[in-house]
């Protein structure tokens, strides 16, 4: 099991390797999207510092649907999904190979853009580092909707509109927990409570989508 | 018998593409599904390799059932899709590599040179995918039959975008193949004509599949 689970690993790193373009284009995305909201909030530090979370959130919400689809749609079209499915690969491990390698692409970019994030929204250290933890907590979750959201497009025959009609509101309660702050919450304290939140919100996100993920793997041949 | 389909069903779109469809391949043999475009060939090898699931019915490769064979699928067949699960920004030998590793079909660099000279592909090895013609990817596809050890074959239009001189020497290969012991089950839209090959006829106007001789190895119904 563990080396089908590997063997599929290296398929997805090796693709991921040659998929470079993708973390200049997030990268690029991010960094733009994070001057627009600085410059447009204005010079307010204070105003900025209480809306550092739900910036950076929203910016990788719509960065990760945007690229999201350079990992299943790609397989999809070129029939690479269809070749894992029919030498023997079960549809949970192909999925969750691709999430493990979306995830490692997607939080590459991260070690320099939240510290980059630090500096234009005026972050102290527990700020920052309660921030990176966000992400990395809250990140799985997020890739694992958009793989079901990818999923569905190809199963209702590559329609973008149903992808954020049927999918969006799956990702309202994660933004929900990760935006939120604590009214008791000081700059100096992290709140692990909201980090446990993430944690709990990933197990149960992870077999959902590994489940419904097989059902419309199985379902897109037909 | 390598392979039997035991009485299927199929219905797709509110059309019955298959009824009571019964097929036994032996060992050594070659038989071609021949049918109009849209008549359910890919349809019935997908449901051979288990992409497809049949209303009702059992497919039994090597007496084993496919739905019980799971990840050593890459063991008992290999099968040539109509789209080519490869990879268009790979160099040629990068993608065959990629699809070695995934099948488990293990070759040296030397092995892999001598059965890219028999479809004149050398040359190309290092050439990406994307430059390539379609008959030149085809016969790249097809080097993956000489690499690999299987002894069932399942190809869906081998022949397509192929010119007479590949042709021929694709032919060959089947007939060594089937001196060999192997089997072959192929989908075309035109009689091919290969030596002692038994034409199995696919019509979805009369919502059949019916043999062209009475053997008792091809009792499709109505």
């Amino acid at each position: 099991m563990m080396n089908i689970f590997f063997k599929l690993l290296k398929r997805e790193i090796k693709l991921s390797i040659d998929r470079i373009s993708i973390i200049t284009s997030y990268s690029s995305f991010f960094l733009m999207s994070l001057l627009i909201f600085t410059f447009g909030i204005g010079p307010d530090i204070g105003k900025l510092n209480e809306l550092y979370s739900p910036i950076v959130w929203l910016i990788m919400l719509f960065s990760i649907i945007l690229i999201s689809e350079n990992f299943l749609m790609h397989d999809y079209r070129d029939g690479s999904l269809r070749e894992l499915q029919y030498l023997g690969y079960s549809e949970e491990l192909i999925i969750f190979s691709k999430a493990i390698v979306m995830f490692l692409i997607l939080i590459i970019p991260h070690f320099f853009l939240i510290p980059l994030c630090s500096i234009l929204l005026n972050l102290n250290l527990t700020e920052l580092i309660s921030l990176s933890i966000n992400v990395i907590l809250g990140s799985p979750s997020l890739i694992l909707i958009s793989i079901i959201s990818n999923l569905l497009t190809i199963q209702v025959r590559q329609s973008k509109v149903l992808q954020f009609v049927i999918i969006m509101p799956f990702y309202i309660p994660l933004i929900i927990f990760t935006t939120s702050r604590n009214p008791n919450e000081t700059s100096d304290i992290i709140d692990l409570n909201k980090f446990l939140i993430l944690i709990g919100f990933f197990l149960i996100t992870l077999p959902i989508v590994l489940l419904s993920g097989k059902m419309i793997l199985k379902e897109v041949n037909k | 018998m390598i392979l039997e389909i035991i009485s299927i069903n199929l219905f797709r779109n509110k059309k019955r593409i298959f009824k009571n469809f019964n097929f036994k391949l032996k060992k050594s043999q070659i038989a071609a599904l021949i049918g109009k475009n849209g008549s359910g060939k890919t349809s019935l090898l997908d449901m051979v390799v288990g992409l497809i699931k049949p209303d009702s019915g059992q497919i039994i490769i090597d007496r084993c059932d496919i739905d019980e064979i799971g990840e050593n699928k890459k063991f008992k067949f290999i099968y040539l899709p109509f789209i080519d699960a490869f990879k268009e920004n790979f160099s040629v030998q990068d993608n065959l590599k990629l699809w070695g590793e995934l099948s488990s079909v293990k070759f040296t660099q030397k092995k892999l040179d001598e059965k890219l000279k028999f479809f004149d592909l050398f040359q190309l090895k290092n050439t990406l995918l994307s430059k390539l013609s379609q008959g030149q990817k085809k016969r790249v596809s097809l080097v993956k039959l000489l690499l690999s050890k299987c002894t069932l074959w399942l190809l869906d239009e081998p022949f397509n975008s192929l010119d007479s001189e590949n042709m021929k020497k694709l032919k060959v290969v089947f007939l060594n193949h089937r001196k060999n012991g192997g089997s072959i089950l192929l989908a075309s839209h035109i009689d091919l004509k290969i030596k002692d090959t038994k034409n199995v006829y696919i019509k979805l106007e009369k919502i059949n599949a019916k043999p062209k001789d009475n053997n008792d190895n091809w009792n499709s119904l109505r």
